[in-house]
Formats: C-alpha cells, sequence, structure tokens
C-alpha cells in the first residue's frame, strides 16, 4: 500500500499531459479492482489535472503541476496543485452549470460527482489545492 | 486519437478510438471540418472505441455539434461504453445529442 504520500511534479506543457494522463489510468487501475470506480478516479483525476493546466498556470515563470496521493488500503487520496487560481470560488460555492451548449465548466460537476470527499485549499503560497478523496472495498483494491 | 473515416450514402461515419481529452479534441475538430468542407451533411461519430472521455473531450463534441449544426447538418453519437454514457447523463449532454446503440439503428430513418 501506499503508506507514505507519493508526489510527481509535472511540467505544465502540452507535452506532459500525455504523460499525467498515463499515470492516473496506472494508479486508478491498480487502486481498484472495480472498473467502475478505476474509471471515476481516473477521470476526477484527470479533470483536476485538466483545470491546472488550463487555468492556472499563468502567474508563474516555470510553471509546474503537481499530484501527490496517499492509499492507506480504505481511502484513496489524491491532490493536485497549482499557482494559479483554480475553480472560480461561485463555482465551487453554488454549483454553478454551464450552458448545455458550452465547450467546457462541464469539470467540476463531473468531479463533485466521481470523489467520495472533494475540498480546495488556497494555501499560503498562494497555490491552489484540489483534494480528492474515494472510499476503496476492501475487496476490490488491490495495492 | 485515430479517426477513420467512411460513408454509408450520404452519411459520414468517424470512428473513433482512443482518449478524446485535451490533447487530442483539436483532432476530432479537424476531422469533422474536412467532413463539413466535403459537403457532407450528414454525420455520425462511433464511440465504440473511445476509452477514455474527460470534459474537453466532451466540449470538442458540442463544439462538432455547433459545427454541423451551423453548416445545416445532422450529426448522431452512437456505441458509447456505459461509463462514457455516465458523464454524458452527468453532464446533461445525453438531452442535445441524438444517441444510438449501433451504427445500423443510426442509420435508419437518417
Amino acid at each position: 500500500m501506499i503508506r507514505e504520500p507519493i508526489r510527481v511534479i509535472f511540467p505544465a506543457t502540452p507535452n506532459a499531459i500525455g504523460l499525467a494522463e498515463d499515470i492516473f489510468e496506472a494508479v486508478a487501475r491498480n487502486v481498484t479492482g472495480d472498473l467502475r470506480q478505476s474509471y471515476r478516479i481516473r477521470t476526477a483525476l484527470s479533470e483536476a489535472y485538466n483545470n491546472a493546466f488550463l487555468y492556472g498556470q499563468h502567474a508563474v515563470e516555470h510553471p509546474a503541476i503537481e499530484f501527490r496521493m496517499c492509499f492507506n488500503g480504505d481511502i484513496f487520496s489524491a491532490t493536485i496543485v497549482n499557482a494559479g487560481h483554480g475553480f472560480a470560488e461561485k463555482d465551487i460555492e453554488w454549483e454553478m452549470f454551464p450552458e448545455v451548449s458550452a465547450e467546457s465548466g462541464r469539470g467540476l460537476k463531473i468531479m463533485k460527482k466521481y470523489c467520495d470527499r472533494l475540498t480546495f485549499k488556497r494555501g499560503s503560497d498562494d497555490k491552489f489545492e484540489v483534494h480528492m478523496e474515494f472510499e476503496i472495498s476492501t475487496s476490490t483494491n488491490k495495492i | 486519437m485515430n479517426i477513420q473515416k467512411r460513408f454509408e450514402g450520404d452519411v459520414a461515419i468517424l470512428s473513433l478510438q482512443g482518449r478524446l481529452d485535451l490533447t487530442n479534441a483539436s483532432t476530432l475538430k479537424e476531422a469533422s471540418k474536412d467532413v463539413l468542407e466535403s459537403q457532407a451533411k450528414k454525420m455520425i461519430l462511433n464511440l465504440d472505441k473511445v476509452d477514455f472521455i474527460n470534459s474537453s473531450g466532451l466540449g470538442a463534441l458540442v463544439s462538432v455539434l455547433k459545427e454541423v449544426r451551423n453548416s445545416h447538418g445532422s450529426l448522431r453519437l452512437t456505441n458509447l461504453a456505459p461509463y462514457v454514457k455516465e458523464i454524458f447523463d452527468i453532464t446533461q449532454l445525453s438531452n442535445i445529442f441524438e444517441i444510438f446503440p449501433d451504427e445500423k439503428q443510426a442509420l435508419t430513418g437518417f
């Protein structure tokens, strides 16, 4: 089990997106044998990373996205950290939803549906953190 | 993402394979643009081999739908895996796309 947190830093470049997605897929597949939950975990991680990439990188010289994860056998937790503004506070508070024909804005809705716990935090260093937790059935966890 | 294109009569069928996410949303948009420029007005996107989709992929599909409608055409989706259909339901996109179980049913009456 991943008792100690694992930390990965991705450069916030288009070339790193594929690598991040590969890692999310592998992590989700290995945390649980439940394919449905595995897909949901992978999707939530991808949405958080997408948001960090698209909206979080404008204020720093060398933008990066940090991914932290830990699994204690019952709870898989993951955090995505970036230096930007993160999700808009009004969207988080009010669960705003885009016009059905809009081309963006659905990531938060998907994350709220797929995570057992989802929290947002602005750190003292002004970094924005998205923290996700997933309850993993002991009969299906694989790590 | 790999996209195979073929025609059944006047209907363009694009079979998508792989991830539909931020990295390849533009690939889908370009492929659909090519179809529309060939004057085809009816398009089917077969998602049978799409093994992952996120909100960026959904955004690309919405973009394609808008382009097709702006060209006075029609778009239908087929073969959504259960986990893909779930995301359509969560985001309420099931209400704006015409979704069919398979190509045969999508072609009927198109």
